[in-house]
């Protein structure tokens, strides 16, 4: 399939452009008609001098992200997706050619790039003796900046990820940070930045310092919003500074599951589902950037094993919770949403309002000026609608796939993540990811249930479009465990009268063991009087468990000299075996009708929570 | 973090055309009728009919195909120019094999990510289906018997037929999922749809199998026929490739008019 080249002519670079190919010079420097802000020198006054390997990198990296702004992806609406992947051919002259030119160099620009944007390909094809002037006196080989090789060197966006990682370091340590930035035509973004970098400095005197890099198209208006380049210019200026002041490490906080980001529809392909913090992706660009500085170069992420709830609530937990309501997250502020700050309907503005309700902190984040209340308002439109039921639908899915399911589910997006992880195994990298991923799960579906609780009130009608109408029918709403006790009563209250239609058990192993096959007919999700659970000096092992899903299941089987009152002991002794964590399902089977009032009995123990009385007959 | 400022996925819809609008209509108020649901598989894949014509010729839907041909062979021991079955080869590791070995930049990235993806299902589902632990994670006894299996003609042609019907199964979702969710004015709605469109796609991937049934002897017989001497040419996969697909729409065409 014939594509059009696209051929980018940087600093001057010549080159003869086919015929049938796309190309646009692009400049920044003042003389050269420039048509892109790269203010590059008023950065590297901030650091005194850079050395010229790491300003053909910010240069690159800054014609890389205006192209990708140029060059145009094709409509949303096209049948397939053909014009998304491109292919860019650079040419560009640099300062430290013999280094840009050596082909491992390119294969790591292109490896690196074509991942992280989904493109095609990514060519480089360097020219020499590129130069641009001193930026000040003290922009000499032999100067630099002292006192920041201790620094801690982080991205920093202004989002809840970012400030609740740079909290941490501030609050848990006595280290220096130094924030980087990239500044665009958004004001809105830099205001929200400056804002929370005073707060920082002001409650840590000394320990931050904030560097901003501003580079954007000027002569045209950006054709591609999706900017899936941004994270290599983002990464380039912290390499930048990292590389000058002598520190081989910057870090990234990102959550995990924002940073895997599996598909939620099939048409997500080649990064159209963003892969800015994969970890494939951060890999491939610690390769490059090691490369470049010679060193050994390391990009952290330390909250890849943390869901966005789990990020909110450690940050809720600090004294910066304050500072929450402060944080943006959306990805839409370049829209004219009035006095908000957030849209309150892009994926991002949607994971922070759940992340909040799932953390405890809603009444924080809804002092937050949301433009939509998607919880009590309608939807503005079908995009919305879609990422929204399309986020709920995932997390609903990580909540109750078995990890069976999961992995054959999800074969393809882990097995490109196996290698990058971190893990020892391909099986503890599987297991971990499947861990998260049930977490996010599970938080999400209590996230919804709270927001529930809290918004849908009876002398209220429930406004047509809204998350209320839109989990109207309830069932998402019931917890993962509660739909778990659902199917295993539904399960034994078909199964058990017929099992035991003929022959009455034996004894109670004898009923638990029909019940251990029944509950295992469709998979084996339940265990067997396991596993031992230790509650101060004593130790319970239940019937039945579902470890995973936090559920244990007792068995009391009425007849004889087993009456209901001595079963009523038993069960009242079971709530104080387990730990509180742990809901108990009792199963009583009571084939002789011994219990005279059924309601009575159960209300008895369900009242006091953390426990379903399911009797069988 | 970053990912904050850029759009963290983009949200696609299906064309204004009549034929589109028309599908959209069909999905937000299909009653589970299962002809309604053939009448929705059947329409998208009309209007997509030169294009899914055209996928057979992908280089990439080539290479994705000529993988699992290769580890066919390699399974059971046969000499492949390229292909190497590592000392335990996890299911993983062979997805991951694949991944290198469908090069992105020629022909369709779509296709090339539709392919790959299909593929991966295939090994997903062949090492699922002939594992004898309910696990991906078995030890390289195991799974290097996993992938022996595979290396017979019907092994090959299990392994074919995984690859038509998830392609075909994922290339339908790639049209119909864009704007499912923003139908359906409830939740409970939606949910009801995916199933009705999974059921849909279920019919149509066990169309898909029931074509490749056809296929099936074709293929036992290709494969024992071509990989005598080793791995079939590129222009006799390319020829296995066009009668496999060409049966796959002759069979779907006329499961439309009948």
């Amino acid at each position: 399939m014939g594509k059009r080249v696209h051929h980018l002519l940087c600093n001057g670079a010549r080159f003869e452009v086919p015929r049938n190919a796309k190309s646009l010079r692009l400049d920044y420097r003042p003389d050269e008609q420039p048509n892109v802000r790269i203010e590059l020198p008023s950065f590297v006054e901030q650091l005194l001098h850079i050395p010229p390997r790491l300003l053909d990198l910010l240069e690159i990296a800054a014609y890389v992200y205006c192209a990708d702004r140029w060059s145009y992806r094709g409509t949303k609406s096209a049948v397939e997706y053909q014009a998304w992947s491109r292919d860019f051919v650079f040419h560009i002259k640099v300062r430290d050619f013999k280094f840009w030119s050596q082909s491992q160099i390119r294969q790591k620009l292109n490896a690196a790039l074509s991942f992280l944007s989904g493109d095609r390909k990514f060519e480089f094809e360097f020219q020499p003796n590129h130069k641009t002037p001193p930026t000040s006196l003290f922009d000499l080989q032999q100067v630099s900046v002292t006192g920041l090789s201790k620094t801690r060197i982080a991205l920093f966006s202004g989002g809840l990820d970012s400030l609740a990682g740079v909290y941490e370091i501030l609050s848990g340590t006595g280290d220096q940070v130094c924030l980087v930035s990239h500044r665009s035509s958004q004001p809105q973004v830099g205001r929200t930045q400056d804002q929370l970098v005073y707060s920082l400095q002001s409650r840590f005197p000394g320990r931050v310092q904030h560097y901003k890099f501003y580079c954007n198209l000027t002569a045209q208006r950006a054709a591609e919003e999706t900017q899936r380049t941004r994270m290599f210019l983002y990464s380039a200026i912290a390499t930048a500074i990292a590389a000058t002041v002598g520190v081989n490490e910057l870090t990234i906080f990102e959550n995990g599951i924002t940073s895997f980001n599996f598909p939620r529809r099939q048409d997500l392909l080649n990064a159209r589902a963003t892969r800015t913090t994969n970890p494939k992706a951060i890999s491939l660009l610690q390769d490059l950037f090691a490369a470049i500085t010679e060193a050994d170069f390391h990009i952290a992420t330390p909250f890849i094993w943390k869901t966005k709830a789990d990020v909110v609530a450690a940050l809720a937990k600090t004294s910066g919770s304050a500072l929450v309501p402060s944080g943006v997250s959306c990805s839409r502020t370049f829209l004219s949403i009035g006095s908000a700050s957030h849209c309150g309907e892009c994926s991002q503005c949607i994971d922070r309002r759940f992340a909040s309700y799932a953390a405890g902190i809603d009444e924080l984040d809804d002092s937050v000026p949301y433009a939509v209340d998607f919880i009590n308002s309608p939807l503005s439109n079908d995009e919305a609608c879609t990422t929204l039921v399309d986020y709920v639908r995932q997390a609903h899915e990580f909540a109750t796939w078995n990890p069976d399911h999961f992995a054959t589910q999800l074969f393809g997006s882990i097995s490109e993540l196996v290698d990058y992880v971190g893990a020892v195994t391909e099986e503890e990298a599987y297991n971990r990811i499947s861990q998260l991923c049930r977490r996010h799960g599970k938080q999400v579906m209590n996230a919804m249930a709270r927001m529930r609780d809290k918004h849908d009130r009876l002398e209220q009608k429930i406004v047509h479009g809204s998350l209320l109408s839109i989990i109207a029918e309830r069932e998402y709403l019931k917890l993962p465990i509660s739909r778990l006790v659902e199917t295993a009563c539904n399960c034994l209250d078909h199964a058990i009268p017929l099992a035991f239609q003929t022959n009455a058990p034996k004894d109670e192993p004898d009923l638990n063991d029909k019940i251990s096959a029944i509950l295992n007919v469709d998979r084996g999700r339940f265990e067997r009087e396991h596993p031992a659970v230790r509650f101060g000096l004593a130790t319970a092992i239940p019937d039945h468990s579902a470890f995973e899903e936090d559920l244990v299941i007792e068995t009391k089987y009425l007849r004889g000299s087993t009456t209901p009152s001595r079963a009523s002991d038993g069960m009242a002794a079971d709530l104080i075996k387990y730990p509180p964590s742990k809901h108990i399902l009792f199963v009583v089977y009571d084939p002789a009708r011994s219990v005279s009032d059924d309601e009575a009995f159960r209300r008895g123990f369900e009242e006091k929570g953390r426990c379903t009385v399911h009797i069988v007959r | 973090m970053v990912s904050n400022l850029m759009g963290h996925e983009r949200v696609g819809a299906l064309p204004k055309t009549e034929p589109w609008r028309k599908i959209v209509k069909d999905i937000a108020s299909y009653d589970g009728e299962t002809e309604q649901s053939r009448r929705i598989a059947n329409q998208t894949l009309e209007n997509v009919r030169d294009r899914f014509e055209s996928i057979q010729r992908d280089p990439n839907v080539h290479a994705a195909f000529k993988f699992l041909m290769e580890l066919a062979i390699a399974g059971a021991g046969g000499q492949t120019t390229a292909f190497q079955l590592p000392d335990n080869p996890t299911a993983f590791t062979i997805a991951r094999m694949l991944d290198s070995a469908v090069p992105v930049h020629t022909g369709s990235s779509e296709y090339a990510a539709l392919a790959k993806a299909a593929a991966t299902d295939a090994i997903a589902n062949w090492y699922a289906q002939n594992a004898m632990q309910p696990s991906l994670f078995g030890t390289a006894e195991q799974n290097s018997e996993i992938w022996k299996k595979a290396g017979s003609a019907g092994g090959f042609c299990e392994i074919a037929r995984l690859f038509f019907a998830k392609f075909t199964e994922r290339y339908l979702n790639y049209f119909l999922e864009r704007e499912a969710s923003a139908v359906s004015p409830t939740l409970q709605r939606r949910e009801l749809l995916q199933k009705q469109i999974r059921d849909q796609i279920d019919a149509v991937s066990k169309h898909a199998f029931e074509t490749a049934r056809i296929t099936q002897s074709f293929a036992a017989g290709w494969y024992k026929r071509h990989t005598r001497e080793g791995v079939p040419t590129d222009e006799e996969i390319a020829g296995f490739l066009a009668i496999a697909f060409g049966k796959l729409r002759e069979d779907l065409r006329r499961e439309k008019t009948e």
